[in-house]
């Protein structure tokens, strides 16, 4: 009896400081910005409650639909680009033809590690028109911050930038689980580069892609330094054309609209939720395999 | 149980360990997030609880800046130089805020944690009508409207609202037109018969003959200054609401006569279309691609840093009647004292002895270029001087400008009403929409977004 007692306390003993800290610091706010985004609040005075006001005015405002539109223009250019870039990459570094392994991986990782702030700072005096480093090598004057049609183009490459090297690493650690000794079969049995590619590693590796691509499509749905710190300034927002959704809650914290920022980020948590279980019904394992 | 001991008290001490560890992250975030709001970074604000201490015998005096730590040393310099009594009972604590819209975002949130204020904080005036109505600044009535009569009457509606006043000016920002002088003289431009849009537009191809180039003025078409926007709706009485507060963006002659006579000049090619902070704006003045700007009075202090070589190049003028009317201003600034600040007396008696007085006033134009509040103060021969950079255009044009200064009637939901609307002005700029769908469509997003102007 005390022994099963004992095995049952014991557990929670070991999770209270994590639970501790997640009621505190996730699941309480959580819980009031849910109980916010049906309330009118400006940070200071009185709330009165406006049921789901917010959240009609959002969905009623053409710049929402604008920026998911942005969003999801980020979303599917960033990922593709990344998930496909990113295993290239850990596939090369994994050959032999590279030899400087570890330069090459510490490289490519090192934009993750730097501060995005600086580093996006840095990519728009690159990408400027006319004293843009890009543009005065090549001598022309490609408006990359300036044309509605490249800017985000531009957010996408400052984001994979600055992705590329966290999923390679990722990809890297996912080939290393792929056993060498199914691969020489597969050789021996006369299956080129191509098919040991296609036809073995990458369905071995498919809780790795998996876990990239939910990884990913989480951390761009919530882009927001890119596009402001690229295209916008220190006084104001990016513009419309190329704002991503996050800053319809930033804008309004901005503005005091705090019911309606925390409505904001609700819907922007229904969004995620939705593409990862869209996600999870395409990916799912199937059972026969 | 020896082992069931040992795991028990193990877990309880993990706990206790992990609560501490989260009491003292927030508190480090929060001094974190503090110190991460300060570029030069001297102390943080004191959080609730804490005392605002004193350095030996002198009072510490909080004062939140934007954009230099320097604007709080020399304004307090200029303070104690007009009253030196001050200088032995205060000290100033500086607190570097990267933008004035971050001073306002980091107000909203202290007020929501309710912690103890800064003693003096530095204020954009578009915030002004939303925090004084609802009590949190200091009532400043009894200390400012003495000295109406001897204040400019820029100055003393800055700073009120309601028919009460509510903060210190600091810096008016009259309309100016900068331009070089030395181009538009090889262009044959005379900037005293540049009077209207049309001949702001003529000035421009004249100038663009010598100089291909080269631009009149600069903004970005994606993301059209709203402070732009500001100086022309100042001058033609423009505004985004009526008397109760009903939005009638679209029935508005002067937002109207705005939106039709940027388009025009935009439209013209004598803008150079270029994201505002970027290495092209700040190039683009250095290097003669702009040749103008229509802009506040705030511009000469950035233009000594972006081209630090056309020292006396550069002159200023009264800007042309644009949609329908000479641009007032676009505000401007000033430093209020929160309500519930520790040391609202020892702030007050400052920023008296700096906008209230001849002597703080005439100290500041000579520390930071501030163009003074009182009257008195602008006749001094001190500003008749030739500035350091602008040369001696500047005070016949500054005198001008803050004489024909108007101000724009802001409402306490500015900020999310330019928000609304400079995205249809840059669609009907890059020729998304037509002048009606933009007015129409920013009046109906406003109407359902923000209801009403007034309704707090």
């Amino acid at each position: 009896m005390k022994n099963k007692m004992k095995n049952q306390i014991i557990p929670w003993l070991f999770l209270a400081p994590f639970l501790s800290v997640y009621l505190c610091f996730f699941l309480g706010p959580a819980l009031y910005s849910f109980c916010l985004s049906f309330m009118k609040y400006k940070g200071y005075g009185a709330k009165s409650f406006v049921g789901l006001g917010n959240y009609t005015k959002l969905l009623n405002y053409p710049v929402f639909w604008s920026s998911l539109k942005n969003t999801l223009f980020y979303l599917i250019g960033h990922v593709i680009l990344v998930v496909i870039l990113s295993f290239l990459l850990a596939v090369l570094i994994k050959s032999k033809v590279i030899k400087q392994k570890s330069l090459f991986k510490v490289g490519f990782f090192v934009p993750q590690i730097t501060a995005s702030v600086a580093a996006i700072m840095i990519w728009k005096v690159v990408l400027g028109t006319r004293a843009g480093v890009i543009n005065t090598l090549l001598g022309t004057q490609i408006p990359f911050l300036e044309s509605l049609s490249l800017m985000k183009w531009s957010v996408i490459l400052v984001m994979a930038w600055r992705s590329i090297g966290w999923y390679m690493v990722i990809f890297f650690a996912g080939l290393s689980t792929v056993s060498e000794e199914v691969i020489e079969a597969a050789e021996i049995d006369g299956a080129t580069g191509f098919q040991r590619m296609v036809k073995i590693i990458i369905p071995l590796m498919k809780p790795t892609f998996v876990f990239v691509l939910f990884n990913c499509c989480v951390t761009t749905f919530k882009v927001y330094n890119e596009p402001n710190l690229l295209i916008g300034n220190a006084n104001s927002a990016a513009p419309t054309s190329v704002a991503p959704i996050m800053n319809l809650v930033t804008n309004n914290i901005k503005n005091g609209n705090f019911g309606t920022a925390a409505a904001a980020g609700w819907l922007i948590f229904l969004f995620i939720m939705i593409i990862s279980g869209i996600q999870a019904v395409i990916l799912r394992e199937n059972k026969e395999d | 149980m020896g082992k069931f001991k040992r795991f028990l008290t193990f877990g309880l001490i993990a706990s206790v360990m992990a609560a501490s560890a989260a009491c003292n992250s927030q508190t480090t975030t929060e001094q974190t997030e503090t110190t991460k709001g300060e570029g030069v970074k001297t102390e943080a604000p004191v959080s609730q609880g804490s005392s605002q201490e004193s350095t030996g015998e002198k009072t510490v005096i909080t004062w939140w800046v934007w954009a230099s730590t320097d604007i709080a040393n020399q304004m307090a310099k200029a303070a104690f130089e007009a009253n030196p009594e001050l200088a032995d009972k205060y000290v100033i604590e500086p607190v570097l805020i990267s933008s004035a819209t971050e001073v306002v975002q980091k107000f909203r949130m202290m007020l929501a944690a309710g912690e103890t204020m800064p003693d003096i904080m530095m204020f954009q005036s578009e915030y002004l009508s939303e925090f004084a109505q609802e009590g949190i600044l200091t009532d400043l009535t009894d200390v400012i409207s003495p000295h109406k009569d001897e204040m400019t009457m820029g100055a003393f509606n800055l700073v009120s609202h309601d028919t009460k006043q509510w903060g210190f000016p600091y810096q008016i920002k009259p309309s100016v037109w900068v331009y070089r002088a030395d181009m538009f003289e090889e262009a044959g431009i005379d900037v005293t018969k540049v009077k209207t849009t049309d001949d702001f537009i003529a000035a421009g191809k004249q100038l663009q003959e010598v100089y291909p180039e080269s631009y009149m003025w600069q903004f970005n078409s994606t993301q059209f200054p709203y402070a732009s926007l500001v100086h022309i709706l100042s001058g033609n009485g423009g505004s985004f609401f009526d008397e109760e507060g009903n939005y009638k963006l679209d029935s508005d002659p002067g937002v109207r006569a705005a939106f039709e006579d940027i388009k025009k000049i935009y439209d013209s090619g004598i803008v150079y279309d270029v994201v505002a902070d970027s290495t092209d704006q700040q190039q683009g003045f250095a290097d003669g691609t702009v040749a103008s700007d229509l802009t506040g009075t705030w511009i000469k202090n950035n233009l000594q840093s972006w081209a630090p070589d056309l020292s006396g190049k550069w002159e200023e003028a009264q800007w042309p009647s644009i949609g329908g009317g000479v641009p007032g201003g676009e505000g401007g600034s000033m430093f209020v004292v929160p309500a519930n600040s520790l040391n609202s007396e020892g702030a007050i008696e400052i920023l008296s002895a700096l906008s209230l007085t001849v002597e703080g006033n005439l100290n500041a134009y000579q520390e930071r270029s501030i163009y003074p509040s009182l009257t008195e103060a602008i006749e001094d021969d001190l500003l008749k001087q030739p500035h350091k950079y602008m040369g001696e255009s500047l005070y016949k044009a500054e005198a001008e400008a803050t004489k024909n200064f108007k101000s724009f009637r802001y409402s306490p939901k500015f900020n999310s009403e330019v928000d609304i609307i400079v995205p249809y002005l840059a669609q009907y700029l890059q020729g998304q929409a037509t002048l009606e769908e933009a007015l129409s469509g920013a009046n109906h997003d406003l109407t359902v977004q923000l209801e009403n102007a007034f309704d707090n």
